[in-house]
């Protein structure tokens, strides 16, 4: 009983850290160590079992977390990104919101398989300026931005799999990718209304104009592509849906074609230069995502070995109904805020790592249930996700505004795709 | 702060070749800096230039014969156009500008700090008698309140649906272009003001001062 409440408080005091702010990897190692101790864990299974089994079985998934963040390189440095975009610009011409809800729908598709954070930070350079020079708001604007961003997720090869870390036999097959489709809809759709919504409402009275300067790298005229790159941005997802190519090929060709036709194998010394560079920022980009996913890894392997502990403590208490969790869920959306205990990713992979514990919940019913919160709360309305605090830094918008614009739209979300999830691929 | 760390020689021959780029270029160069503007042809690049130029000189001859020749703050004042200056500090819009318009409160906004680093680079770089620093606040309230008189005038050039243009190729359409708007602003502002050189040029500098723009990219490639 003591044991489980030691076990609990510390669960509280991760939640706190983590909800604070504090550092995920150095949290969750820390949390590691303390779950060893008070559950007296052996030392050997300690230095086995948890801080080396744990971290080597995950080289697969951080496998396709590179090549992912590698293909989101290609996609930005070799201009095919910039290039999609600016002719999306164009074809809007110069209404507003045609333009802001054409551009958030394309960088939607693109971030079905561009991956990483300096993908995020490279394609928001190039979209922000023009949406604010569009005279669209800046917490539209930026807004608009993170929902399409993580509207992508969901279909995103490289962003699932981080889940197959904690659910390992589930799969991204077609069964998943139904349900991904459909999820990215909703996303889309709240998105556009999202859009809309704000859209008419700041342009009351009218656009405002700005003699604006712009930087000296908006001027440059992007470099001539054939229209044929379009196609570039999907082929990691086509051949992994339709040809069912596992992701390292896929994305491999993706990388292989984006260089090609964006005439960086016009020589050897250009080819070389440009694969190391792509290959240099997208690990650069997925560094530190990895190292959290790696103290995650150890966080559960931990649990895993006091989970009876916990199961002894809370098994009487917490709701075993997954119809009862899945409300609780999208009722308490917002505590996934902040690396709440509903963010996997955060001090929700305790949660979890009980929630498994407990042994009377389905993987499927737990992967559905915890892979939303991310994508619809986080990515979408949270200040602490990496990509929104650099767009918070780059917009100049303070993170309340942010949350207050954003989070009604991703609580929205959140319900909607959390039944999607629950009936399509939860409920078996 | 000046950004004054350029070989002097160079910088003078610079400012000097970017005075002597002719007006069109600079109009080119203000469409082509717009996203939706690289889509024009050199025909429509052409008309839409003459077309913009020609509304914003109208314009002022009839502000002109209206209100007879006033000072900037005077005019805006006579138009009933509020005028704020922004104070020094970080700027809370995402983006650089020099002045804006706000048509929901009819108010002109000055950027006083961003205004005062491009005076700052023309004094400490010796460039006063190519640009005179004096012109900068003039120039961006005619600028801007052209935009207000934009506002205000129906079916206005700048704020027309002058492109024609096909959807998928097949639907034809007609859209507008938000570069002939600053086109007609500028060259609004150089007529008030009755300025011998293109205001454009203290974009430039402030680039220049801010270190987001090499010397040798100065002069626009147009």
């Amino acid at each position: 009983m003591i044991t489980g409440l030691l076990l609990l408080v510390t669960f509280i005091g991760l939640i706190i850290y983590c909800m604070k702010g504090g550092n995920l990897l150095v949290g969750f190692i820390a949390a590691s160590i303390v779950w060893c101790i008070i559950g007296r864990v052996p030392m050997s299974t300690v230095v086995t079992d948890i801080f080396q089994t744990s971290v080597e079985n995950y080289g697969k998934t951080i496998a396709i977390i590179v090549f992912g963040a590698w293909f989101g390189r290609v996609l930005v440095d070799t201009g095919i990104a910039g290039y999609i975009i600016k002719k999306t610009v164009e074809l809007a011409g110069d209404m507003p919101l045609v333009t802001t809800l054409m551009l958030s729908i394309v960088c939607a598709l693109i971030f079905t398989s561009a991956f990483g954070v300096g993908s995020v930070m490279a394609i928001g350079m190039i979209v922000l300026p023009i949406l604010f020079s569009l005279g669209i708001d800046k917490k539209t604007a930026l807004g608009a931005y993170l929902l399409a961003v993580a509207a992508g997720m969901y279909l995103n090869i490289a962003y699932v799999n981080q889940f197959f870390a904690v659910f390992p036999n589930v799969k991204y097959d077609d069964h998943y990718i139904r349900f991904a489709i459909i999820a990215t809809i909703v996303h889309v759709a709240v998105m556009c209304a999202f859009i809309v919504f704000n859209y008419f409402r700041s342009k009351k009275g009218g656009k405002a104009r700005a003699w604006a300067v712009g930087a000296a790298a908006e001027q440059k005229d992007a470099k001539s592509l054939g229209w044929y790159c379009v196609i570039v941005p999907f082929i990691p997802i086509i051949m992994v849906s339709f040809f069912k190519w596992q992701p390292i090929p896929s994305f491999l060709l993706g990388i292989f074609l984006g260089l090609l036709l964006t005439r960086n194998f016009a020589s050897y010394s250009l080819a070389v230069e440009k694969i190391q560079k792509t290959l240099y920022d997208g690990i650069a980009d997925s560094g530190l995502l990895i190292g959290m996913l790696y103290s995650v890894n150890i966080f559960q392997a931990a649990a895993k070995q006091v989970s009876p502990i916990l199961q002894n403590l809370l098994g009487g208490i917490i709701p075993t109904a997954p119809v009862i969790i899945l409300i609780a869920f999208c009722v308490l959306a917002p505590l996934a805020l902040f690396r709440g205990p509903l963010m996997i990713w955060g001090s929700g992979i305790a949660l979890v790592s009980i929630f498994q514990a407990m042994g009377v919940f389905s993987e499927m019913f737990l992967f559905a249930l915890f892979l939303v919160p991310p994508v619809a709360i986080v990515a979408s309305a949270c200040p602490t996700q990496s990509w929104t605090m650099w767009g918070l830094s780059y917009a100049k918008l303070e993170p309340k505004q942010y949350i207050k614009t954003n989070l009604p739209w991703a609580w929205a979300i959140l319900i909607i795709v959390e039944i999607l999830a629950f009936v399509m691929i939860g409920n078996v | 702060m000046s950004g004054a760390n350029h070989d002097p020689e160079l910088l003078r021959r610079a400012a000097q070749a970017a005075l002597d780029l002719s007006e069109c270029d600079w109009y080119r160069y203000l469409l082509r800096k717009n996203v939706s503007g690289r889509s024009l042809s050199d025909a429509e690049e052409r008309a839409v230039i003459d077309g913009a130029t020609r509304t914003a000189a109208a314009l002022a001859r009839q502000v002109t014969a209206t209100y007879g020749r006033l000072s900037p703050p005077e005019l805006a004042a006579a138009l009933g156009l509020k005028v704020a200056e922004r104070p020094a500090g970080e700027s809370p819009e995402p983006y650089l500008y020099l002045a804006l318009y706000e048509p929901a409160a009819r108010a002109i906004i000055l950027n006083e700090d961003v205004m005062l680093r491009v005076r700052r680079f023309i004094e400490v770089n010796g460039l006063t008698d190519l640009t005179h620093p004096e012109d900068i606040p003039a120039v961006a309230l005619f600028h801007e309140i052209f935009h207000a008189l934009e506002e205000e005038t129906p079916d206005i050039y700048t704020r027309s649906r002058m492109l024609n243009r096909k959807a998928l190729g097949l639907f034809p359409y007609r859209r507008g272009l938000d570069g002939a708007s600053e086109v007609g602003a500028v060259h609004f502002s150089r007529e008030m003001a009755g300025l011998a050189y293109c205001p454009c040029i203290f974009e430039r500098y402030l680039l220049l001062a801010l270190g987001q723009l090499s010397i040798d990219l100065f002069v626009p490639n147009v």
